[in-house]
């Protein structure tokens, strides 16, 4: 059980996929407007990285190495478009607001990355923790960023308002100020760190190629 | 040989296969669950959004007519002699459509407009969406009536499209009303 | 609008005031991971403008005229998904073969797109905005242009910023996010330029 736990928190904390890791950040910067947008897409991302993990595991005895790519991609793309007909059909608000980003966590790196590099090689049990770790470290921050946009941006909070009208500062909804929030929500996190006594280097992207991306963690993870 | 064969070819061609034949079905089942329901959503969405343009509807019917190429989407008749509605969509910030319905009474004067500026950006371009704003086309009638309406300062493509979607809905109308009597 | 009148506002709209990367946030991944030096912004931006293209028109002929008259509009994400894969890897394969030169300068860029988020976004836009197939190819060419207009000019901003000296916890890709705000702060000025010009 405390492996699990330990899967769990890797996930959360040490791992975290958008923070450290550095993945999936187009759809962090995109849909973190709201900090019901927000949510929504990381209960989106924590399910279809859930069930992947899960089937992945599953069959990762079955699945041939040489087509475990295309394969992966089409049990993903299942469960996204599964998310995608749920979320259409009852919650067509949260619909409009995430847009073509419910569709892109196909391509997310987050979920193939881990499909690659955990799923494919661990038991069931351990994949579904890993997998409802590394959900819910996206979901910690995007939610984390979405509040600070949606207070700032627009002067309230889950459809609230908390700060007066004409004290907002508009451009934090908009495109400039999601790459402000996210680069100092990073800062913030490397000066925590650097009071801790830990040197943390966010890793500058992975050339967009998600799979050989968790190859490259793993790699380091070996050299420790 | 056999063997590798087998291995390299037909097992991964065969995995595949049965995996995409997999969630073909299950996504086919899912989908039969939810398309009535999405339809069903999106149904009741335009009702609603019909009868608050048009106060006291009792029922809607759908005119159509020749009016696509002014950006209407559709064209509807209260079955009382009320009025009409008539929805357009025009693109506004970085490619959302916002769609307007307008709802006229029998002489082509509006009575009331509504927005849907989900897809703009939240506290900009959704003032285009507000009835401080919507309010203002209250009244007009006649092709490019809503010109006369100022657009809201740093939001000027949502309001822009609202208004090129209520000139479209005006422009529309005398079209709209011969294919309704 | 016909088709071919709509281009010149697609091309507009798509290359600067929709861009994908610095508006719309597509395609994050391969900005700030190929833009560090200028060869390799070049060979991403030209397998990706090519490989959109491609996409934007395989995708839409399927759609059209597969998955329209057998109702399987549903399954259109996961469709497109395996169209660009298949398509990326015969592009590969046919360039490998026909144009050498091309390969060599492209070729290790290709198999990074399939998981690029743009191409599946441009092909599913493509759809949701019901364009006809001139404007869907436009679509795609000019998301592509738009991505490689933006990887080439956020390399500039990056070599001015390997001399600054930012506060230390800002230091890398913190300070490389502040500059892509301010990147994407000088498109936004364009917006009101499509307005007046095809307004």
């Amino acid at each position: 059980m405390k492996r699990k736990l330990d899967i769990l928190k890797n996930g959360l904390f040490k791992e975290n996929p958008v923070l450290i890791l550095v993945l999936g950040c187009c759809s962090v910067l995109a849909v973190s407007v709201t900090v019901l947008g927000g949510l929504g897409m990381g209960i989106a991302l924590t399910f279809v990285l859930v069930c992947s993990n899960v089937v992945i595991s599953l069959l990762r005895k079955v699945i041939p190495d040489k087509v475990r790519i295309p394969c992966y991609i089409v049990i993903i793309a299942a469960f996204v478009t599964l998310v995608e007909m749920i979320v259409k059909a009852f919650l067509p608000a949260l619909y409009e607001s995430l847009g073509v980003f419910l569709s892109l966590i196909v391509v997310n790196c987050i979920v193939l990355g881990r499909a690659e590099m955990f799923a494919s090689k661990n038991t069931v049990g351990d994949s579904f923790f890993d997998g409802l770790g590394m959900g819910l470290g996206y979901t910690m921050v995007i939610t984390g960023i979405s509040i600070v946009r949606e207070l700032l941006g627009s002067g309230t909070l889950f459809g609230l308002r908390i700060i007066p009208e004409g004290f907002q500062i508009g451009i934090i909804t908009q495109p400039p100020g999601g790459f402000f929030t996210f680069g100092c929500a990073m800062a913030i996190l490397v000066a925590a760190m650097a009071k801790k006594g830990k040197k943390f280097v966010p890793p500058v992207g992975c050339g967009g190629d998600c799979a050989g991306c968790g190859a490259a963690c793993q790699e380091k993870e070996a050299v420790k | 040989m056999k063997k590798e064969f087998y291995l390299d070819y037909i097992k991964p061609f065969v995995v595949l296969v049965v995996i995409c034949l997999a969630v073909a079905l299950l996504l086919g089942a899912a989908n039969a669950v939810t398309a009535p329901i999405i339809e069903q959503n999106a149904l009741e969405k335009a009702n609603a959004t019909r009868n608050a343009v048009l106060s006291g509807a009792a029922g809607f019917r759908e005119v159509s007519c020749d009016t696509a190429r002014l950006g209407i989407t559709g064209a509807w008749a209260e079955t009382g002699g009320k009025g009409y509605v008539i929805t357009a969509a025009f693109k506004g910030y970085s490619g959302g459509l916002v769609t307007v319905t307008v709802g006229m009474d029998p002489d082509g004067r509006i009575l009331g407009v509504s927005a849907d500026v989900s897809n703009q950006t939240q506290g900009i371009g959704s003032k285009a969406g507000q009835s401080a704003y919507l309010d203002k086309f209250l009244g007009l009638s006649g092709t490019g009536a809503a010109s006369s309406v100022d657009t809201i300062t740093g939001a000027t493509w949502s309001s822009t499209a609202v208004k090129n979607g209520i000139n479209a809905a005006l422009a529309a109308f005398p079209a709209v009303k011969e294919a309704a009597a | 609008m016909s088709d071919l009148a709509k281009i010149p506002f697609i091309l507009f709209t798509m290359i600067l005031t929709e861009n994908y990367v610095l508006v719309q946030f597509l395609g994050i991944c391969p900005f700030l991971g190929v833009s560090q030096n200028l060869s390799s912004s070049l060979g991403m931006s030209g397998a990706v403008i090519f490989v959109m293209t491609l996409a934007s028109a395989a995708t839409w002929a399927i759609y059209t005229y597969l998955m329209v008259p057998f109702g399987l509009e549903y399954l259109s994400t996961i469709i497109f998904i395996l169209v660009i894969a298949a398509l990326v890897q015969l592009v590969e394969i046919a360039m490998k073969k026909f144009l050498p030169p091309l390969y060599k300068a492209l070729g290790i860029y290709l198999p990074l797109i399939t998981t690029n988020c743009a191409v599946l976004a441009v092909t599913l836009l493509n759809i949701d905005e019901g364009y006809g197939f001139l404007p869907a190819v436009a679509d795609g060419f000019g998301a592509g242009v738009g991505f490689a207009l933006a990887l080439v000019l956020f390399c500039g901003v990056r070599k001015a910023l390997d001399r600054a000296r930012p506060p230390k916890a800002f230091e890398g890709l913190p300070i490389t996010l502040v500059a892509a705000a301010f990147t994407s702060m000088a498109f936004m000025g364009f917006s009101g330029m499509a307005e007046s010009l095809f307004g």
